[in-house]
């Protein structure tokens, strides 16, 4: 079962949308909304697998709503009507996407790509964590300008705190976003985050050799060669982590 | 660049070709290969390179290129003529200096007419590139020109269809052909009257507002399917302003503004006012819709503003205008005047 929120609105087109996806017995609608604030807090109360997000609404548009979510993403699939801006967006990033009208087929391959996701990420989070810790396989959603990124979150190397921005480095993409390094820290579970300084924070499982630095301090080098300072104080902590 | 460059190869190419032919004659005819003969031959490889290409300088120079055929051609043969006169007599100085000939300059050497008609040769073949070069580039252009006309009339169209609106009108139907079938119905028709419009606008420079009404109407109509409670309208029509005229489409687009940039960007929507008035044989048209603009921002709505301020000037000089500002009771009033009587301008 993919529990399932609609966000549209237009209550024509959640109800058109409703009808298409009553023919597919693994979606199950949990909840609707046309407000994008009430689709906020309906994310947080129901924790939905999978949003049918529409781009453009009053007050605040879908990539927008993505990322006030201070949570990990559920899949989203958008439903636009025609807007080549965003069009564009999603073909680059390859995003999951819908035109209005609906197909049944295209709506049909569409979650069947994002079931089978979801299905590897349940089977994989079967030992639950404590709750509103991020998971490593728990997507998040990025957005920096005109682009935006589903990024899982084991694939993130690096968060470099940038003034009020932070840089997250993974593949070979490093978009800014509006977010302080405090607030992450908070949300990213130490087993798998490590804060090395004020400004950095550390991916453990993509870290390749530490080296000790000057003043007892270490000195962090990535799989991919990036070399992060870690201050004096997180070092004696570093080593605690990485001691037997 | 490759002109230049073509220029060039056509002058040794000619020049060389006169050596030959010269020869070829020479030889037939069987005279004495001598020295001098050779050295004549060459001599008016080497004058006729130099001599022609100063006077392609002075073609260029005096603007000959640009001129038409008629009146290059008693330039040209001037030219040739003058061109003969001068090439003989430094072929004659040169000749005599270098090969010790001895020949005086006479009026009535035929060579003079060799001469003229060697260069008469050079400016058919000049002349001749220089038009069809012409001929090739003007028709480049006007196919550059077409291109960008059709180019310019797509988007035109494209942007008259609104895909954003088409799209979200023929979603709304899908849905209203379950709940509300006479709804979708007459939505359908209601879309096809729109879409008709839009294809047959191009037709016409002003058309009665009376006309545009039934449009707007109509789009409205599926705008409300779309938006349900969230769209309200209301008219105020003064009878006698229905037979003035207006840009087809103008009301459309300020309606369309006001749905896209106002009730679309309102969780829970509002009501657009529509009104018209005539004062002192001036029409008034007035839309009020709920939201705020910036006027700093350059959007598109100030983009299709600009339009009709331009269309408007186009079809009513300085009798028209349009204008908008925000308004304290947290609207958008859009005001366009027009005369009431297009036919007293």
């Amino acid at each position: 079962m993919i529990r399932t929120l609609i966000v549209d609105d237009e209550r024509l087109a959640r109800q058109e949308l409703k009808s298409l996806v009553a023919d597919l017995p693994e979606i199950q609608v949990v909840a609707e909304t046309g407000k994008p604030t009430e689709a906020l807090d309906l994310i947080e109360r129901e924790n939905p697998d999978l949003i049918f997000l529409d781009i453009q609404m009053p007050g605040m548009d879908g990539f927008e709503l993505l990322e006030q979510l201070t949570g990990r993403a559920p899949e989203v699939i958008f439903v636009t009507a025609f807007d080549e801006f965003a069009l564009k967006a999603f073909e680059v990033n390859a995003l999951d996407y819908i035109l209005k009208p609906v197909e049944f087929s295209r709506l049909e391959e569409a979650v069947k790509r994002v079931s089978k996701r979801i299905e590897t990420r349940k089977k994989q989070t079967e030992n639950k964590e404590p709750e509103g810790m991020l998971e490593p396989n728990d997507q998040v959603f990025l957005k920096d300008g005109d682009k935006c990124w589903f990024v899982v979150l084991e694939n993130i190397r690096l968060f470099e705190s940038e003034g009020n921005y932070v840089r997250v480095y993974f593949d070979d993409q490093k978009p800014l976003i509006l977010k302080s390094l405090n607030s992450l820290t908070d949300r990213l579970n130490e087993k798998y985050f490590f804060r090395a300084s004020r400004k950095h924070i550390v991916s453990l499982r993509w870290i390749d050799k530490v080296e000790t630095w000057f003043n007892g301090g270490l000195l962090v080098i990535l799989k991919d060669g990036t070399k992060v300072e870690v201050s004096r104080r997180q070092s004696v902590k570093l080593k605690e982590l990485m001691a037997l | 660049m490759t002109i230049s460059k073509n220029y060039y190869k056509a002058q040794l190419l000619g020049w060389s070709v006169y050596v030959l032919i010269a020869t070829v004659v020479f030889i037939m005819t069987g005279s004495d290969i001598t020295f001098e003969l050779f050295g004549g031959i060459y001599l008016v490889f080497a004058l006729g390179l130099i001599v022609s290409h100063y006077y392609r300088y002075a073609i260029i120079k005096l603007g000959w290129l640009k001129k038409d055929i008629i009146s290059l051609i008693p330039r040209v043969i001037l030219a040739c003529l003058g061109l003969a006169v001068g090439f003989h007599s430094v072929y004659l100085t040169i000749g005599n200096f270098a090969f010790g000939w001895g020949f005086q300059f006479s009026w009535t050497d035929p060579n003079l007419i060799t001469w003229a008609m060697l260069f008469f040769i050079w400016n058919l073949i000049y002349f001749s590139y220089i038009f069809f070069q012409r001929f090739r580039n003007e028709e480049l252009k006007n196919a550059q020109l077409e291109a960008t006309r059709n180019e310019y009339e797509l988007r035109r169209l494209k942007d008259q269809m609104n895909p954003h609106f088409i799209f979200n009108a023929m979603n709304t139907i899908r849905a209203l052909i379950d709940e509300d079938p006479v709804k979708a119905k007459n939505a359908v028709t209601q879309l096809s009257n729109v879409l008709r419009s839009s294809l047959s606008t191009g037709k016409h420079e002003l058309i009665s507002l009376e006309k545009e009404i039934v449009i707007v109407k109509d789009y409205l109509e599926i705008e409300k399917a779309r938006y349900e409670e969230r769209l309200m309208v209301k008219w105020r029509i003064e009878e006698r302003s229905l037979k003035s005229m207006i840009p087809p489409l103008m009301l459309q687009t300020i309606v369309e503004n006001c749905i896209k940039h106002g009730i679309n960007q309102l969780p829970d929507g509002g009501t657009i006012e529509i009104n018209s008035r005539v004062v002192n044989s001036i029409v008034e048209i007035e839309v009020l819709n709920p939201g705020r603009f910036d006027p700093d921002k350059k959007s598109e709505a100030s983009l299709g503003i600009q339009n009709t301020k331009n269309r408007l000037s186009l079809s009513f000089g300085d009798h028209a205008s349009i204008t908008y500002k925000n308004t304290r009771d947290n609207r958008v009033r859009t005001l366009v005047v027009i005369p009431l009587n297009t036919n007293s301008l």
